[in-house]
């Protein structure tokens, strides 16, 4: 990548010239300069810039934008982003993709050839230090995003449609993000490492954190997993490796996270975990399994009046009005737990039918009150995976059909193909689709998780991560895969719900520290990323350094 | 072309010690920590722990080959190739290792054709094969393998490396990022 020193020069320069015509020999213009808001990739000539004075023509096909997607919100603290377009007309030689805020007559232009993706598509990451100052400049702005292919200086060029996108505060910077991913290694076993990663926002490389058959994880399996929102503590079912849909072999484990290789207590050695909730500090750990929750201790305090792993609580089925509890999350405050309620178990982890219901719940006592069903399932849909917002006040969770799934089997919670992302109020009443984040319907758009902090003067808008299995541009065609071959991977959409009653989401972003070809889960934010030390001193991963605890992201 | 070969190929050909199994080497591809360097494609960090003279398996080297992701036998000459548009000049790539100086042997083709030497009995090889040998350290650097002088309509294998460990048991940290074809 070149990039000269100079300010750049964005002059809209007129140039005489009929559409339609596919060359032009007239037209004089300044020599463009790049400068601070313009980057050149390897391949593209140097006078990139003087490519594209030219009028579109009408000849020949456009370049398509294929992502980012129109509409999408992306964090001022992530730095990756790679533009996917179809490049039109075969002679185009380079291409611009510029982003630019028209109202304040602002752009970024980054010159490429196309490097290849498939048949007819190209991909281009942003270089990452006009990205940066793209972001710093245009955060809060409406912007628009558009590529054009350019034969040659004097030859034809044309546009794509803009898509349109904003560039958000968000605050994500550091904080804590822990997933399930499965990371192929293709050479030798050729076993994919499969684990829970973890990474502070804005890291480029997620580390490998509970990796099975380590210290970290004894068993064959780890990947349901919550985390407190402070970062002290994480909570997961090892489980072997099994087959079965049931999965009745996983025992829960809890691990302050500053020393992975340690239990805080020994696991039983028979099923008690599918799904855990962990409290905001760490201290409490809601578990189901075998329908029904059960409250145990995850601190090391004796004044606590609980060794850890001890059960403070258990509630049945018959405690919650003849349902079972799954799937349960603490709220922001930890003054309740919003869980699916469901009277149709599919297996020991997923339902056929469920209510989203909250129950308040009293720290001192360990004690839950009654539930109270927020967002009710009917004969036709069934609600379940439910999350918190950060302020306490709304709940995000999925939504499917019950009956029949293509190959005659009821549908059911878990893999869902139909599953769609909806919010409710903390209290019920109107359920709102969300249908930007969902994206498109049929994707297994499914596991919502809210990040625990918000932005805007009013703490409005949130942020909102969830697993589907849409494409990622043209690098992930899920479309052209068949059902059982398509990878889930994690995407982020703002919600602001200032919009409501309106949509009040954005459609998502791909969340770049994933690899394309491996699937990720189940996505856990906290707010910070404890530093390791169980491996002498204070510990992080490369590209990260420890300051007072936590590990924070190197600046580049 | 040009392309990342990346998006088409993956590091599955294993040739040398105990064939990359029971730990030989272990792969990162969520990233390089610190890329410090411009980066389209993946950046991938091998990590290769040679294996004893005595050990079983032990061959005194190891080296990777990027081949189509197939299901089943990734084998080196039985992983078909890919048609690649004519007319490139060049692989591109960024390098380096945790700490250097360290002779690396990068190439491009060469699959089941290496220094003249095919088996037949393979039902795939690389029509040209062409070496590179560069002494990386930890920093990293901008190293290319010429194509000019190459024919070819399809690739078995566009990318690849080989490290002789001469008698190291140390683990090695090689990194690699960004490669096209251009």
């Amino acid at each position: 990548v070149r990039r000269a020193p100079r300010l750049a020069l964005w002059a809209l320069v007129g140039v005489t010239a009929c559409r339609g015509e596919d060359a032009y020999l007239g037209g004089g213009h300044e020599t463009y300069v790049c400068g601070e808001r313009c980057a050149i990739e390897q391949g593209a000539p140097a006078d990139s810039g003087d490519w594209f004075w030219n009028p579109d023509s009408e000849l020949g096909a456009a370049p398509e934008v294929v992502y980012p997607l129109s509409g999408s919100a992306h964090p001022v603290d992530l730095r990756q982003l790679t533009v996917q377009f179809r490049r039109g007309r075969a002679d185009f030689r380079v291409f611009r993709v510029r982003v630019e805020a028209v109202e304040q007559r602002l752009a970024f232009d980054f010159f490429t050839p196309c490097i290849a993706v498939g048949d007819d598509g190209c991909r281009y990451a942003l270089e990452p230090t006009v990205w940066d100052a793209a972001r710093a400049e245009l955060v809060g702005k409406s912007l628009r995003l558009s590529v054009t292919g350019s034969a040659g200086v004097q030859g034809a060029q044309r546009s794509s449609p803009a898509v349109p996108l904003s560039v958000v505060d968000t605050n994500l910077r550091n904080k804590g993000f822990y997933y399930w991913a499965s990371v192929p290694q293709y050479s030798g076993s050729n076993v994919p490492r499969t684990g829970i990663f973890r990474l502070p926002f804005g890291a480029d490389q997620a580390e490998p954190f509970l990796m099975p058959g380590t210290a970290t994880n004894e068993r064959d399996c780890g990947a349901c997993h919550s985390v407190s929102s402070d970062g002290s503590t994480i909570a997961f079912t090892a489980r072997d490796d099994d087959a079965s849909p049931d999965q009745r072999s996983g025992s829960l484990v809890v691990k302050v996270t500053a020393q992975p290789n340690r239990r805080l207590f020994e696991p039983a050695g028979s099923y008690d975990s599918s799904m855990m909730a962990l409290t905001s500090n760490g201290k409490r750990v809601l578990v189901a399994y075998d329908q029904q929750l059960v409250l145990r201790s995850a601190e090391n305090d004796v004044a606590s009046g609980y060794a850890p792993g001890d059960v403070i609580t258990r509630l049945t089925a018959e405690d919650l009005g003849g349902k079972a509890g799954y799937f349960p999350e603490f709220s922001p405050d930890d003054d309740a737990v919003v869980v699916t309620l469901s009277d149709e178990q599919d297996s020991a982890i997923a339902v056929r039918a469920g209510d989203i219901a909250v129950l308040s719940y009293d720290a001192a006592s360990g004690k839950f009150g009654r539930a109270s069903v927020i967002a009710e399932g009917t004969e036709d849909v069934f609600n379940f995976y439910p999350t918190w917002s950060p302020d306490g006040r709304y709940v995000a969770f999925a939504s499917a059909p019950r009956g029949l799934d293509e190959g005659g089997q009821l549908r059911k919670s878990y893999d869902q193909k139909m599953a769609r992302l909806r919010l409710v109020g903390r209290e019920g009443g109107e359920i709102h689709e969300l249908s930007n984040a969902t994206h498109q319907l049929e994707k297994w758009s499914t596991y919502p998780k809210f990040a625990p902090f918000s932005v805007g003067q009013s703490g409005s808008q949130f942020f909102l991560t969830f697993n589907s299995k849409i494409n990622y541009g043209l690098l992930l065609d899920n479309d052209a895969r068949l059902d059982s071959q398509r990878i889930a991977q994690l995407w982020m959409s703002e919600v602001d719900v200032t919009k409501l009653p309106d949509d009040p989401s954005s459609a998502p972003i791909w969340l770049p520290f994933q690899d394309p070809t491996a699937p990720g889960h189940l996505g856990i934010w906290t707010k910070e990323v404890k530093c390791r030390t169980d491996q002498g001193g204070a510990a992080c991963a490369a590209g990260q350094r420890c300051e007072a605890n936590v590990c924070v992201v190197v600046p580049k | 072309l040009p392309f990342l070969v990346d998006d088409y190929f993956v590091p599955n050909g294993c040739f040398g010690d105990g064939d990359c199994q029971g730990g030989v080497l272990q792969l990162e591809s969520t990233g390089c920590a610190e890329p410090d360097v411009p980066m389209q494609g993946a950046c991938r960090v091998f990590t290769y722990t040679p294996l004893a003279e005595d050990a079983p398996g032990h061959r005194g080297y190891l080296g990777i080959l990027f081949q189509r992701g197939e299901p089943g036998d990734v084998s080196i000459g039985r992983v078909p190739p890919l048609p690649v548009q004519r007319g490139a000049r060049r692989v591109v790539f960024w390098a380096k290792v945790d700490a250097g100086p360290q002779e690396v042997a990068f190439r491009a083709g060469g699959a089941n054709n290496w220094e003249g030497q095919t088996d037949p009995s393979l039902p795939y090889s690389d029509d040209f094969a062409v070496l590179k040998e560069a002494t990386l350290t930890s920093e990293y650097q901008q190293l290319e393998i010429d194509l000019s002088e190459v024919e070819y309509e399809e690739v078995v294998s566009p990318f690849g490396w080989a490290i002789e460990t001469t008698g190291r048991t140390a683990p090695l940290q090689l990194s690699i990022s960004d490669v096209r074809w251009e």
